[in-house]
């Protein structure tokens, strides 16, 4: 009687350690991924705190019906300026840009995609009419407008 | 009287060999199975983190008949932009989504265009969109 305690004593103390050390392997798993999902979007967070963008140099030509402006990164944050999305008078627009645009700091045709903090990018598109308002969302979010 | 008392110890030890032995079974069993699902938890979970979308439609001019909402996809997963709910002034209506620049995928830094067939009142509205994972974003917008 006294024996067939301590085996079922044993049998569940073994049972209980695999449980655990099932468990503990299970959990920390979990927590590190968590961890590295929270440090990802812990640092999304702070990239889209230090973006700003501005818009400047508005000019529209009516002879060939194009809409001008340069974009200064005025933020900490570097960006990809071909992830930029163009919003004119409410609706996004694809369309290239004319010949001779885009202009990274002045120089065309540009050697990076990266628009660096203090970095400028002058821009140009063939629109149909001049828009009113401008709106430019760059790849994390952030968007800048003009009228400001 | 000898083998009367050792068949019943006998018969008592096996009797508790057996149930402890199932009872460990049991314990194992479902501790797996919940690690599992802890797991998978987790997994999600740490998706749902590295993903973000982001509604970029200028609050000014929102399109309107039908009212078209841009949904940037500004995380580090990619996501099901058919499997968007869209909500307008907190009630979920049917919209017809469509990736926009010939993009196949609604994968990073993509916009999606969630288009809904209706024509706003002026005045103050607000869109949602909530994703298959749970990611959201809202837009407080004029007409």
């Amino acid at each position: 009687m006294g024996f067939s305690v301590t085996v079922s004593h044993v049998i569940f103390g073994i049972a209980l350690i695999a449980a655990l050390s099932t468990v503990s392997a299970s959990y920390w798993k979990t927590q590190s991924r968590v961890e590295d999902a929270r440090r990802i979007a812990d640092d999304r967070a702070v990239e889209a705190a230090h973006t700003n963008l501005t818009i400047t140099s508005v000019s529209w030509s009516a002879g060939p019906q194009t809409e001008a402006f340069t974009i200064t990164n005025k933020g900490a944050t570097g960006l990809d300026y071909s992830q930029f999305t163009y919003v004119f008078d409410g609706v996004v627009s694809f369309a290239s840009q004319t010949a001779g645009h885009p202009l990274l700091n002045s120089v065309y045709p540009a050697t990076s995609n990266l628009l660096l903090p203090g970095d400028t990018l002058d821009v140009e598109f063939a629109l149909a009419s001049e828009p009113t308002n401008i709106q430019v969302a760059a790849e994390n979010g952030i968007v800048v407008h003009y009228p400001g | 009287m000898g083998a009367d008392t050792t068949s019943t110890q006998l018969i008592f030890f096996i009797a508790a060999t057996v149930l402890a032995t199932a009872t460990a079974g049991i314990l194992s069993g479902v501790v797996v199975d919940l690690s599992g699902k802890a797991a998978l938890k987790g997994k999600a979970f740490g998706e749902e983190l590295q993903s973000e979308v982001k509604i970029i439609n200028d609050p000014a001019q929102v399109p309107n008949n039908p009212v078209r909402i841009y949904v940037k996809n500004t995380g580090g997963t990619t996501l099901d932009y058919l499997n968007m709910t869209v909500l307008v002034d907190g009630v979920i209506v049917t919209t017809t989504n469509t990736l926009l620049a010939g993009e196949t995928t609604f994968r990073y830094g993509v916009v999606a265009q969630a288009s809904y067939a209706t024509t706003l009142a002026v005045g103050d509205h607000q869109a949602q969109i909530v994703m298959e994972n749970g990611v959201s974003d809202d837009l407080r917008f004029r007409i």
